[in-house]
């Protein structure tokens, strides 16, 4: 286990810079941010020129690249060029607050639901509850996020005026009481929520769902059953242990999906969260900031994977690595 | 009574190859099939559909009577707040989107069929540095990654579009292929083939390749849905099929600016896309069940 852990974590180094390197070539597909400013009749080239120098955007692209690479390394995460040349750590330590908060809760509750149901469909294979819910899942993997978004906006916003439509506290807010302050927050969250979680949880149901099905048929719950057990243990302990495990994979397969949702959902409910920050970053083409955020956001997904391979590898005793 | 059962398959005059089994098995998944059916229907409304209705695509009607009209008989769909006819418009941007879907997928199978059967019939080498490639592209989240590529790739068109989403749609195709070339080269009639003197090139695609098709058939056909959804997304943030080319996508986004006074504007293009998704995942759930390779052992 030591080893294929050690294995695992050395790996990981040779992708953590090919992914570093290959953002950094497709960011800089984009040009330098300051060529535009050459346009612009009030900006003296020479200033420009300066500027350039300054952010070191004149350095050839290999330089600039290990450059940049260290300061990451090091922790000098640099200044963003658009957003008042704050420092990015800043910007990004706002940012990632809000998407954790609500991504969590998203991931909660889409296991929270998914989970159970699909063990409830594959124990009741081929009844009207499977069909429904089986139903349901397909609608809930096909459902485009952002209109998933406009149509919740739409019937508890503008009709019902049940819950606002974006944002993520009521102004004046701030210095309330925690505990007001909270269920300010709550009630700005649950759509992005149910929105997020909705399109995982349809994947995670068929996922859960085939693999009780292909545990459900197995000798040992036979024996387990022909043995005397009643049908709850049987279920419970033996048929549920078993179809738990690879579920645990869902949480890395699930990571992707929720980062690029998470950028829907951010933009459809105004969220000043990681995906805002990063598509802003990349439409404004500030380099710092993009560069920050796809390197979270891709390194977050590595780790995750890790995580789960690892979970999975912790949890099945059956599995052996060398 | 196996000898019974036996000896009727021996009489049977019908040679059941494998993919009239699977043509049979296709026909019991009913959800499937009525897909297909839908499917049909869905493509050739888009494809002949804007020749038969009464509007063009950017045509205005006049602007105190026909702008953001409710759904009539006169306007199916309603009208936009420039006047023009939804319906119409819906039905054109489902031929964007239809054609979006499919190229995408076909080019983006392509590069992964490349990738995937290079790495899994050589091996050694080129395996690992294809495949580590590809891991990489795994790890970086895509939605940015579109979003600059359409602002570095110059022009407004579809096919660009189609490009970018290739670019990042190879990877899962790839891994696929892969694991199958990895069992594939190792089987009798690999060995077979280059015993009598076939190309590497000739084995990995007229030997190889047909026998991994089942998957990429699954893949390709949930990739059609998904990469419509990519679209939608893409159009959504800004970056898709630049309008007055319609795409359901960017009907959307259009639609969103007045969802307040206007909610059918946003109903009927999400309708439309959860539809043809939906039985694209019908359906390749339907294949992958007919397909299944515990089937036909």
């Amino acid at each position: 286990m030591r080893t294929y852990l050690t294995r695992r974590v050395l790996q990981m180094i040779p992708l953590f810079i090919g992914v570093a390197l290959v953002t950094f070539l497709i960011l800089s597909l984009v040009g330098d941010p300051f060529a535009q400013m050459l346009v612009n009749p009030r900006i003296r080239p020479a200033d420009v020129a300066r500027l350039k120098h300054q952010w070191g955007f004149d350095l050839p692209i290999y330089l600039r690249f290990f450059k940049w690479f260290w300061s990451m390394l090091t922790g000098n995460w640099g200044l963003s060029i658009f957003a008042g040349g704050r420092p990015v750590i800043e910007l990004v330590s706002h940012a990632i607050g809000w998407t954790l908060k609500f991504s969590i809760g998203a991931f909660i509750l889409g296991f929270v639901v998914a989970i159970p149901i699909g063990i409830y469909s594959a124990l009741r294979q081929y009844t009207i509850f499977d069909y429904i819910f089986t139903g349901f899942s397909f609608f809930g993997m096909s459902m485009p996020t952002f209109w998933f978004g406009f149509i919740l906006l739409m019937i508890f916003g503008l009709r019902l005026h049940w819950l606002p439509i974006g944002g993520v506290m009521t102004p004046g807010m701030e210095s309330a009481p925690f505990f007001l302050r909270l269920l300010d927050q709550a009630k700005y969250f649950i759509l992005p929520v149910v929105v997020l979680s909705f399109f995982g949880m349809g994947s995670w149901m068929r996922y859960t769902r085939s693999s009780m099905l292909e545990v459900v048929h197995q000798d040992y719950l036979r024996t387990a059953r022909a043995k005397g057990l009643p049908e709850r243990t049987v279920i419970v302990k033996h048929a549920l242990r078993n179809a738990l495990i690879p579920i645990i994979t869902l949480l890395g397969l699930a990571l992707p999906g929720l980062i690029s949702g998470a950028m829907i959902t951010e933009t459809v409910f105004a969220i000043p969260g990681m995906g805002r920050l990063t598509l802003n970053a990349m439409m404004n083409n500030d380099f710092p900031l993009a560069m920050a955020c796809l390197l979270i956001l891709s390194y977050l997904l590595i780790i995750g994977n890790l995580v789960a391979d690892l979970l999975y590898a912790v949890v099945d005793p059956r599995i052996r690595y060398s | 009574m196996a000898e019974e059962l036996i000896y009727k398959n021996e009489v049977s005059t019908r040679v059941e190859g494998y993919w009239y089994l699977v043509g049979k098995h296709l026909k019991k998944h009913k959800l499937a099939i009525f897909s297909i059916v839908l499917l049909s229907v869905i493509i050739l409304l888009c494809v002949v559909g804007p020749y038969f209705t009464r509007y063009t695509m950017n045509e205005m009607g006049n602007a105190t009577t026909d702008v953001l009209q409710v759904p009539s008989l006169k306007h199916l769909f309603g009208t936009d707040e420039l006047g023009r006819d939804v319906f119409t418009r819906v039905l054109l941007g489902g031929r964007i989107s239809l054609l979006v879907g499919f190229s995408s997928v076909f080019s983006a199978l392509l590069v992964g069929i490349i990738v995937g059967a290079y790495a899994g019939y050589y091996g050694g080498i080129l395996d690992t540095v294809l495949m580590r490639f590809t891991d990489i592209m795994f790890s970086i989240p895509v939605l940015p990654l579109l979003v600059v590529l359409s602002s570095v790739i110059p022009g407004a068109g579809v096919w660009k579009i189609v490009l970018i989403i290739a670019l990042f749609g190879w990877m899962t195709d790839a891994r696929i292929i892969r694991g199958m070339f990895l069992s594939l080269r190792e089987s009798e009639y690999s060995e077979a083939a280059k015993a009598i003197g076939a190309s590497n090139t000739r084995i990995i695609w007229r030997h190889l390749l047909p026998n991994a098709l089942a998957p990429i058939i699954v893949s390709a056909t949930l990739g059609v849905g998904g990469n419509i959804i990519y679209e939608a997304a893409l159009s959504y943030l800004g970056f898709g099929v630049m309008p007055p080319t319609p795409s359901w996508g960017n009907i959307l986004q259009n639609a969103q600016y007045a969802m307040a006074i206007a909610p059918w504007l946003v109903w009927t293009p999400g309708l439309a896309i959860l539809i043809t998704v939906i039985a694209f995942n019908f359906l390749g759930d339907g294949l992958r069940d007919a397909m299944d390779p515990r089937l036909y052992r």
